[in-house]
């Protein structure tokens, strides 16, 4: 185990979530037990990384309820937009065209019925699905209010979204905001859910019990473009949960978020 | 690679082609060192990960990741190309979507270089890689690959999937020879919205490359083709909202022509038909809507026959464009013009149709009554199963009758919530039991169970019957009930300067006056007009007690069925109505013309009664029927969108049912499940703890006999 934590930065913090994971169910935590200790004798990182990933796959969202009552009312959802574009492609069988074509009426509130309909049809991720809310308004108010400037660059460094290369951390996000009705259950993450994801980190110091409820994201103190430091306390650190997949409710508000300094008023 | 340090991404562009595409077959296969490059969490596609660098990338990060890809598809072994288990087709599946995804970017020739293989997979027997190879062959932009579309669509005669990939190709080729492609898969796309999406963009792209050709040519096949398609055309076209085409001014023209000289001949019925749908699709033309439904009925014939055929045809039309609807503008535009007229009676037959067929169609389960019944009973199984024990008998059938109220909604969602507890149970519904008959129709063995208002079982009730009643909480509560007026009888009569224009009909005219007021009100309306209620109700006798309290004019009161009654008032017999609130929330909803007075006090509590026989016979089964009273609220109000939407369809579709068979004087129907909650507002479910109802024996005794006197002989009983 200790190899496999000196072994890089996969290592170091799988390890160190999950020796803190407190919302791994009963079997993920066996499960892992049983992968790192078979693993032992062999020092053989690769084929430990191989039997991880593929306990991790086995175990999502198996973090429990998040115990809000009720949930927040707005759920908030940021891709990479050209990622979104893929996985769109991929699951429902239909050109990249048709999918920007869409979104882009979605986003002006230009769809035609029928496109409505057939937007509706289509599944909105193929797994479960990492959300947000607006912590200080309990999930009353739009998800990304926090923001200060309409720039992409701001919402992936509070939700840890890729950014370690300046062409990706320019590249546009396009978000979702919807309605938590329209989900069965809120799951709390767990390091099963983050698998390889090395921007993942369990919530410590643990809150009270009582409202130990979701995760928070990490936002980038590195900053690459060094554009936040000094600003105490922004980004914030923002809830997080899973759900599990869905299709594009009914009444769901997509932005697109580009790179740009503009702030907002 | 595996076994020394794995690249990471951004570094992409310095690899040579060989190591992208390791690193892309990698990424194809999972492997973990790949993965690892990408940060990948549990819940995302590695590809996805890679198409938001190929984005970011230069030309050259393009080009090796393309042909990373391309050597991944060639080597893959023939085995991998007909994979056998999911994770196998997973693989391949996401690099056809990521090949799908880059192509669009790629010139002609490299976008050219996967045609061979695509092609391949276009004849592949598994389905998802159909789909994905005709979505990316789709991007290429060679006539090789439209002929490639073009021939998998004739060897497999034309089906729906590839209809969106041909045309986007085609689009790109030549839009305006897109019309025919359109017309051709005009039949497959009916009632299929992904295909209906692929014409419409097809459309757009035509309006987009050459407007004045493309309607041209539009305008110049539509009218050849059957009802169907050129509804579904037309329909699509509306949606894009291309107001000046010409053929709108055609029909407008039609629609605007006098009336009296001109013919309407079956296409000019059509015509007019599709425009005021097409009009009731757009925002802002309510006014054209009604408009056009005027001229259109005032060029019905006279003679019997042919104006039956006419209206057989707007039926069929009504049936054709419910489902594609998500309002009811259509069918509100042509209730708005019939209503308030004296001559509405008439129409009102037909007007009944009409709308029986549009709700029926549109409320038609898209996927088998089953689902809808599974997703409800499933989740109050689960409400019931476990929460009461029954070891006893249980009756094999129980009868409960149906009533042409807003409160069936109740009965219907009880009845769910016994099938659900009691699957074996045979659950019978009765129709014709008259509301205030539900005593004697149980005391003659003619129903087992049902709902009621608890006083007017008892101003009605004989001494000698003996019923049983879950006493506890009731069922339901009500405050008061609306008082609806004619808008031109309340101008005639001063009432109208109060209020302008649409806010009367969101509030009440008299919204926070004492009831003294609003009966010197009433009582001077009743000078001059009649007020319909429904006969044999609660209503009946609490509106008589209060005008003879006051000293006003009794005599002016119609007692009808509630059917009738509400005809009476929307065509104007009568200038007042008071009655049930799903009739009532129906004059609101449907004609203008109708205007909330007041809410006129009226506290009523709902309970449920059984026989006799049947609470002795199977008194474990009654004590579970109790205890499954207390899930109506859950069962009727939780939210969950698929229960929500299973439910409201149920109810909607059963309570049109019950009302297009209760007579032939009955126009209401329910629009939708916000109207039938809008309707319920007034009469909310009591929420109560579990054992807090409990059933016992009832009869009307003492003081309620005294009602009972009064209830019989209605208003003229202050008289005697």
């Amino acid at each position: 185990m200790k190899s496999f934590e000196e072994s890089g930065a996969f290592g170091h913090y799988t390890m160190r979530n999950l020796r803190a994971d407190r919302f791994l169910s009963d079997a993920a935590a066996e499960d892992f037990s049983t992968v790192l200790l078979g693993h032992y004798a062999t020092n053989d990182p690769d084929a430990l990384r191989v039997d991880y990933l593929k306990t991790c796959y086995s175990h999502g969202l198996c973090g429990g309820e998040v115990g809000l009552a009720p949930y927040p009312l707005l759920l908030g959802r940021a891709c990479d937009r050209s990622a979104f574009y893929n996985m769109m492609v991929r699951v429902n069988g239909v050109s990249r065209l048709t999918v920007e074509r869409l979104l882009r009426d979605l986003e002006r509130g230009r769809l035609t019925p029928t496109r409505q309909r057939t937007l509706r049809s289509m599944k909105m991720s193929a797994y479960p699905v990492w959300i947000t809310w607006d912590r200080p308004s309990g999930g009353m108010n739009p998800p990304f209010s926090f923001l200060r400037s309409n720039s992409s660059y701001d919402l992936r460094c509070a939700l840890g979204l890729p950014i370690d290369a300046s062409v990706v951390s320019r590249r546009p996000v396009i978000t979702f905001e919807y309605k938590s009705v329209y989900v069965s259950y809120l799951f709390r993450p767990t390091t099963a859910d983050a698998a390889s994801f090395t921007r993942f980190a369990v919530r410590q110091p643990p809150p009270p019990p009582d409202s130990d409820w979701f995760g928070l994201t990490v936002p980038w103190q590195d900053d690459p473009d060094n554009r936040l430091g000094g600003k105490s306390g922004y980004p914030p650190k923002l809830p997080e949960a899973l759900h599990e997949p869905i299709r594009f409710p009914p009444d769901v508000k997509c932005e697109t978020y580009y790179h740009m300094h503009k702030a907002l008023p | 690679m595996p076994g020394r340090r794995p690249p990471i991404l951004p570094q992409l562009p310095t690899l040579a082609p060989s190591e992208v595409a390791t690193l892309v077959r990698a990424l194809a296969h999972r492997e973990p060192w790949a993965l690892e490059a990408l940060e990948a969490r549990a819940n995302e596609d590695p590809f996805d990960r890679l198409a938001s660098y190929y984005s970011a990338g230069s030309f050259a990060v393009k080009s090796s990741i393309a042909d990373g890809l391309l050597n991944y598809f060639t080597c893959l072994s023939p085995d991998s190309l007909e994979p056998r288990t999911e994770d196998q087709a997973g693989e391949l599946q996401s690099a056809l979507a990521f090949c799908a995804t880059i192509l669009p970017d790629l010139d002609a020739d490299a976008a050219g270089r996967f045609l061979p293989f695509l092609g391949a997979r276009l004849g592949s027997s598994d389905e998802r890689q159909q789909r994905l190879a005709a979505v990316a062959i789709s991007a290429i932009n060679s006539l090789d690959a439209l002929q490639e579309l073009e021939g998998e669509a004739q060897r497999r005669h034309h089906p729906v999937w590839l209809l969106a990939p041909l045309l986007e190709r085609r689009s790109k080729a030549a839009p305006l020879a897109l019309f025919g492609a359109i017309i051709v898969w005009l039949d497959a796309a009916l009632g299929d919205d992904n295909a209906s999406t692929a014409l419409q963009d097809g459309i757009e792209k035509m309006i987009e490359a050459d407007p004045q050709a493309a309607v041209a040519q539009i305008e110049e096949t539509l009218l050849e083709l059957p009802p169907a398609q050129q509804r579904l055309l037309f329909g699509l076209i509306a949606e894009l909202g291309i107001t000046e085409w010409s053929l709108f001014s055609d029909i407008r023209s039609f629609v605007e022509s006098d009336a009296s000289t001109s013919q309407l001949s079956p296409v000019d019925l059509m015509k007019a038909l599709q425009r005021i749908y097409s009009l009731s699709e757009l925002e802002d033309t309510w006014a054209d809507v009604t408009s056009s439904w005027e001229r259109l009925i005032r060029r019905m014939p006279s003679d019997p026959v042919l104006e039956q055929k006419k209206w057989n045809y707007i039926k069929d039309f009504a049936s054709d464009v419910a489902p594609k609807t998500s309002h009811d503008r259509f069918l509100q535009g042509l209730q708005t013009v019939l209503f308030g007229k004296p001559e509405a009676r008439r129409s009102a037959e037909f007007l009944r149709e009409v709308q029986r067929e549009f709700y029926e169609a549109k409320f038609r389960p898209l996927e088998g009554t089953d689902v809808a019944v599974k997703t409800v009973t499933s989740r109050l199984r689960s409400r019931v199963a476990t929460s009461f024990k029954h070891s006893g008998r249980t009756p094999t059938q129980l009868r409960i009758p149906t009533v042409i109220y807003a409160e069936e909604a109740y009965m219907e969602t009880l009845r769910l919530l016994i099938a659900a507890r009691f699957p074996d149970l045979r659950i019978i519904e009765v129709p014709g039991i008259p509301w205030d008959k539900l005593d004697s129709a149980l005391a003659d063995n003619e129903c087992d169970l049902g709902l009621n208002n608890d006083d007017i079982l008892s101003y009605d009730g004989s001494p000698d019957i003996s019923l049983f009643r879950l006493s506890g909480p009731p069922i339901y509560k009500t405050d008061d009930f609306l008082y609806l007026a004619n808008r031109t009888f309340l101008e005639d009569n001063d009432l109208g300067q109060k209020w302008d224009g649409e806010s009367a009909r969101a509030h009440c005219l008299f919204q926070h006056s004492s009831m003294e007021r609003v009966g010197t009100a009433i009582g001077h309306l009743l000078q001059k007009g009649q007020v319909s209620v429904p006969r044999d109700t609660a209503l009946d006798t609490k509106l008589s007690e209060f005008i003879a309290s006051l000293g006003g004019p009794v005599d002016q009161i119609r007692r009808e069925t509630s059917d009738v009654g509400l005809l009476d008032f929307l065509t104007g017999e009568v200038e007042m109505y008071f009655g049930g609130s799903l009739q009532t929330e129906y004059a609101l909803r449907s004609w203008k013309g109708a205007i909330p007075l007041c809410r006129f006090s009226m506290p009523l509590e709902g309970r449920l009664f059984a026989s006799e026989r049947l609470a002795i016979d199977y008194p474990d089964f009654m004590n579970d029927l109790a205890a499954i009273t207390t899930e109506l609220h859950y069962a009727f109000h939780t939210a969950v969108p698929s229960y929500r939407t299973a439910l409201g369809h149920m109810l909607v579709r059963r309570l049109n049912t019950a009302l297009f068979q209760s007579s032939r004087d009955n126009v209401t129907a329910v629009a939708g499940f916000d109207q039938l909650r809008d309707a319920l507002r007034q009469s909310p479910l009591q929420e109560c703890r579990a054992g807090s109802r409990k059933w016992e024996r009832w009869a009307p005794t003492g003081d309620e006999l005294q009602k009972t006197h009064l209830r019989v002989v209605g208003g003229k009983s202050y008289e005697i």
